[in-house]
């Protein structure tokens, strides 16, 4: 599980620079993830250039990261609008041995199937929560999406995912 | 509470201690919710495992375009909100500027705002007359009044020329607290003499240092001239002159200020003496005249002896006499209340004369700034009211651009 670099920053005053410094490789990532490699380089520099003139918006009501991942979640909207992109643009290994965990063996290529057969909505959510490692909170705040909503949606993407590979596991 | 709808939540820590405990006991009696379990943590353990890894790059790029910040004044948001408001104030003067007209007299309707003054001033009804005096015959009576009330006989064929009936001789007002002391303007019509006749006699003394003696007098005795006096005395040569100016009083305050301006202001004395108390003696004594020659007429009438009637005769006739010289005494004393005396003194300056700014060239110069910012206020807030009556063609233009350009903006970032 990737984990989260925190920072102690002020509640309300950041400078831009120490944000690119802390969050720029999880920001990079959450853009791989939605717009593909080849673009997420743009969409990270356009999410942390639009996080600049805003900076005084920032209430400090949430963790810099959670609020950068909601301005990095519009940047890639507007780029799938603008290339014309499906969304989850995520790489995924098929290659490869079969994934095992305690006792319960995944055969990579079923498992990616699985996930590619998602909706965009639990693609989406799935990544936040498993591969972004954020709370059902913090994926409610860059989504702008009630929590329950969250619980329900995630609930609902395991058990596609586990219907899916219900043969396999 | 449905197990397997919270398993995942479970999983994931997000259950409060209570649901966590109650969903615990009930795994542990079903087989088929621990296997649910088991499948969704390996899910998650395989979904972190199959992505492939990104390197990140762009990181330094970043840096280096954050480290040229953008001043205030080069981002265009700025520019377009300093471009809509200088657009705006300079609309507002242009629309303020254009000419809005009395239908009356075709008078720019800011003069009328900002001019009620000079309208009032420059109306026939309002402005302030000068009446001439009648003809001056120094007597006996009038060569007993004081120096100051004495009328210069240089002067005599220019006072001829002042006359006037007598209801329409303008006197002067005693002053009666210092600040009424400094102003010498007149009181206008008959009634306050009548019943009360303060007459003042203003002397003053002038002393000033200038360039040029014989160009300075020159211009002094212009400048008695063209405010209705004349030059009574000079006796001048290459060094100082000396000179004496009789203005009209209502004009000396002008005068003075003019003749401040010749040069540089050395000494400056103004006397005013009251005449009131002579005036009043000298009707006090026509009065008792009066009435004496009237009993010595009718002293005349009822006596039969020839050699009394004669005596009395003789006493009106000398009567009468004293009687003219009294009136012709307040005749003068008018007169010269009327006019007022300015001995001059001009001394030649050993080094240039630069002349102060008088008083009233300080106020014009203010009044005219406060006047030209009264200007523009006005044409910006006439500008404003244009806006405003036109409010119901621009605002929904306004509007509807506001509202384009969000729905522009909204439908590139999403």
């Amino acid at each position: 599980m990737q984990t989260t670099q925190q920072m102690s920053v002020p509640r309300v005053k950041l400078d831009i620079r120490d944000l690119v410094e802390h969050y720029y490789a999880d920001v990079y990532r959450f853009c791989a993830r939605r717009v593909g490699t080849e673009l997420a380089n743009d969409a990270a520099q356009d999410t942390f250039l639009s996080a600049q003139s805003a900076l005084g918006k920032f209430r400090g009501e949430s963790k810099p990261l959670t609020w950068l991942l909601g301005i990095a979640h519009n940047e890639c909207r507007r780029i799938f609008r603008k290339n014309k992109l499906a969304p989850c643009q995520i790489s995924l290994d098929t290659k490869g041995p079969a994934i095992e965990f305690e006792g319960i063996v995944i055969k990579r290529e079923s498992l990616v199937q699985a996930f590619r057969q998602l909706s965009s909505e639990h693609r989406e959510i799935v990544i936040l929560h498993e591969l972004e490692g954020l709370t059902y909170e913090e994926i409610a705040k860059v989504l702008n999406i009630p929590v329950g909503t969250v619980k329900s949606r995630l609930h609902h993407a395991f058990n596609n995912l586990r219907q899916t590979l219900g043969g396999t596991l | 509470m449905n197990i397997h709808e919270d398993i995942k939540a479970y999983l994931d820590n997000e259950l409060n201690t209570e649901d966590a405990r109650r969903l615990e006991e009930a795994l542990q009696n079903d087989p088929l919710a621990q296997e649910h379990l088991a499948h969704l943590k390996a899910i998650a353990h395989g979904l972190r495992l199959v992505e492939a890894e990104a390197t990140v790059k762009g990181k330094a790029a970043l840096l280096d375009r954050l480290a040229t910040k953008k001043k205030f004044y080069n981002n265009p948001k700025f520019l377009a909100l300093a471009g809509v408001a200088a657009s705006l104030l300079i609309g507002c003067f242009f629309l303020g500027n254009l000419s809005l007209r009395d239908a009356d007299n075709s008078e720019p309707l800011q003069y009328k705002l900002l001019a009620p003054a000079a309208k009032v001033e420059a109306s026939p009804d309002a402005s302030p007359t000068y009446k001439r005096a009648p003809a001056i015959r120094p007597t006996s009576a009038a060569k007993a009044m004081p120096d100051s009330a004495k009328f210069d006989k240089r002067g005599g064929s220019e006072a001829e020329n002042l006359s006037a009936p007598e209801d329409q001789i303008q006197y002067y007002v005693q002053p009666e607290t210092p600040a009424q002391s400094r102003s010498l303007q007149p009181s206008v019509g008959s009634a306050a003499v009548s019943n009360t006749p303060y007459l003042t006699k203003t002397d003053i003394s002038l002393d000033v240092e200038v360039q040029d003696v014989s160009e300075a007098s020159s211009k002094a005795s212009n400048i008695a001239k063209d405010l209705g006096g004349f030059t009574s005395h000079l006796d001048a040569n290459s060094s100082h002159a000396n000179m004496s100016l009789t203005v009209p009083h209502d004009k000396v305050d002008a005068a003075l200020e003019d003749l401040k301006r010749l040069g540089s202001l050395l000494q400056l004395t103004v006397d005013n003496t009251p005449l009131s108390g002579a005036y009043q003696n000298n009707a006090d004594e026509e009065a008792r005249l009066k009435e004496s020659i009237a009993e010595l007429r009718k002293l005349v009438n009822q006596t039969n002896k020839p050699y009394q009637r004669e005596q009395f005769l003789s006493e009106i006739n000398e009567k009468l006499q004293e009687l003219d010289n009294f009136k012709h005494a307040n005749s003068g004393i008018k007169s010269a209340a009327r006019m007022s005396t300015i001995q001059l003194a001009l001394e030649k300056a050993s080094k240039p004369v630069t002349p102060p700014k008088t008083k009233s060239e300080i106020e014009q110069t203010i009044e005219d700034m406060t006047t030209g910012f009264k200007m523009v206020l006005f044409k910006v807030f006439k500008g404003l009211t244009y806006l405003a009556i036109a409010s119901p063609v621009w605002v929904p233009l306004v509007l509807l651009g506001m509202w384009l350009a969000r729905a522009s903006r909204n439908k590139s970032n999403f």
